[in-house]
């Protein structure tokens, strides 16, 4: 008889859930897959049914070797579940990535990754070629992969296949979602979807009659509206045009834009809370304030340094411009309504340095956002001032510090230090970004506004990103994104995992 | 999925409350463009 405490390794355990996660992405190509069908495309109807079949194969295999850890969830533990959250994003990432190459339109299949990784992690950069003779059911596909990236695939996965009280939170922290809305894992993930999909309804039904209303098709104008409300809403930046929204050529759809992306990039606890009749929190929110006080910042500085050049001479266009991108890129949706290399020749540099650092503070804590978060920001923010109050009051004050993130919470030494050590991890990973990119060639300026770019989930470009870019930054893009998003610890627990069982394995063949 | 009242309204909340700030960010802009 086998004994499961030798069988139901982490490698096992591993294995079996990271499986699932690629059966349901198989699952979800049926998407794609029908909508080929309806538009009658042939050719990539053949891409999906192949990529189908590798990524369901892939997933069987993976739980045929985990096989043994199916009636042992309880013995899921941390650094499983984030090991499962991190090996699944390179695994979706190398499965979801085989229509975009079968389809032709990448140069390569690193460029294929590059893609896919982009749209899981919704940054936004793109290196598909002849993005505006994409078909219907590759546009579908894009879309998609970055709208369930914001919301959270192993969420989605795993909500349905581990048994609750068993592990499951574990799964759900490991991508960054750490935030317990009801007391289940199964509850919270369903309020999640909930959350977006009524205003992926709604916010699809305002963007079908804004594309009426500029003289799209009525079947053209849907497909616009529901790749758009993904891309904004999931903080994504895709669009399906080389153009991005600068091909609608309309204030009323920038507008719509700016408010899903603004709603997208907010904490799920916090639309739960609004949601639940706690209207105040919208004010009181540490995160609100935070954004409210940055952006605004952000905003005023641009105007400020535009206004002297007279590029946008007058108020529309510099709201939309200046405004929407400012916006675009602090909630870290990407979505441009400048050209590239208007940035680099027309923005000067005190504009490309306030982009990075509002690329760089990103959204909202467990939300569609990337970027080291509002929230972090305000607690390292807090914690500077209350060792300043601690050095002016007497010493023998006992005030108990606090910031407000759904009810108020003490502001203790651990949780500054944690928030901290995340925004160093962040600083490195863009300073490393910039400082490859000046290394073949590109300006400081140009470097940093791309490594912010990618570092923050964000996805404008400066014109760095294209096919044409060096191998090895592509390679660091993709790491830098795949890091930025999962927020470091997840990768760093997979990497322990593999050192662990690297050492284990030479162990017992040296010894 | 059903959606009650004060859920509505909290999502009425939240747009209202973006589209006032975009708004406050507009008369910012044409304070500076003029």
């Amino acid at each position: 008889m086998t004994n499961p405490e030798m069988t139901v390794s982490s490698p096992r355990i591993i294995s079996y859930y990271t499986g699932f996660i690629l059966l349901g992405t198989s699952a979800l190509m049926i998407i794609p897959v029908i909508t080929a069908v309806c538009a009658r495309e042939w050719e990539p109807l053949l891409d999906f049914v192949i990529s189908m079949g590798l990524a369901a194969c892939l997933g069987f295999l993976l739980i045929i070797f985990g096989r043994y850890a199916r009636n042992h969830s309880d013995r899921v533990q941390w650094k499983h579940g984030f090991a499962v959250a991190a090996l699944s994003w390179i695994m979706l990432m190398l499965t979801c990535s085989m229509p975009y190459f079968l389809s032709g339109h990448s140069l390569s299949y690193l460029d294929s990754c590059f893609d896919v990784m982009s749209g899981f992690t919704t940054t936004g950069l793109v290196l598909t070629q002849d993005l505006d003779h994409l078909s219907i059911s590759m546009n579908m596909w894009r879309h998609m992969l970055t709208f369930i990236g914001g919301q959270g695939m192993v969420v989605l996965a795993l909500s349905f296949i581990v048994k609750e009280g068993s592990g499951a939170y574990k799964f759900y922290v490991g991508e960054g979602k750490d935030i317990a809305l009801v007391p289940n894992v199964k509850g919270t993930a369903r309020i999640i979807w909930k959350i977006s999909l009524v205003y992926l309804v709604i916010g699809t039904f305002v963007f079908w009659v804004a594309g009426l209303f500029i003289g799209l098709q009525p079947v053209s104008a849907f497909l616009h509206a529901l790749y758009m409300f993904e891309s904004s809403w999931s903080t994504g930046g895709f669009g399906p045009n080389t153009q991005n929204i600068m091909y609608y050529h309309s204030l009323l759809y920038e507008v719509v834009a700016m408010v899903i992306f603004i709603i997208g990039s907010f904490n799920f606890g916090l639309h739960y809370a609004i949601w639940q009749g706690k209207r105040k929190e919208f004010v009181k929110n540490i995160e609100i304030q935070s954004f409210a006080v940055t952006s605004f910042l952000g905003c005023v500085l641009v105007i400020a340094a535009l206004s002297k050049t007279g590029l946008y001479p007058d108020a529309v266009s510099m709201f939309r411009r200046v405004v929407f991108n400012v916006i675009s890129a602090h909630t870290t949706t990407g979505l441009g309504s400048v050209y590239a290399q208007q940035f680099a020749q027309q923005w000067g540099d005190a504009g490309i340095l306030i982009m990075v650092i509002v690329m760089l503070i990103g959204g909202s804590a467990c939300s569609t956002a990337g970027g080291f978060k509002g929230l972090r920001v305000g607690i390292v923010f807090k914690g500077i001032l209350r060792d300043v109050r601690k050095l002016i009051n007497s010493e023998r004050s006992m005030k108990v510090y606090k910031f407000h993130y759904m009810k108020d919470i003490a502001l203790e030494d651990g949780v500054i230090r944690s928030s901290a050590l995340i925004i160093v991890c962040y600083m490195v990973l863009f300073g490393v970004g910039t400082l490859i990119g000046t290394f073949y060639g590109y300006s400081m300026a140009d470097s940093a506004f791309e490594a912010a770019s990618v570092t923050g989930n964000v996805g404008l470009s400066i014109g760095i990103t294209n096919a044409a870019m060096p191998v090895v930054m592509k390679i660091y893009y993709i790491i830098a994104m795949y890091l930025g998003r999962l927020e470091f610890l997840s990768v760093f627990a997979l990497i322990g995992l593999v050192i662990a069982g690297v050492k284990k394995v030479c162990k017992k063949y040296l010894a | 999925m059903k959606i009650s009242k004060t859920e509505w309204i909290g999502m009425l909340v939240e747009i209202v409350g973006v589209l006032a700030y975009l708004f406050a960010l507009f008369v910012i802009t044409l304070l500076f463009v003029r």
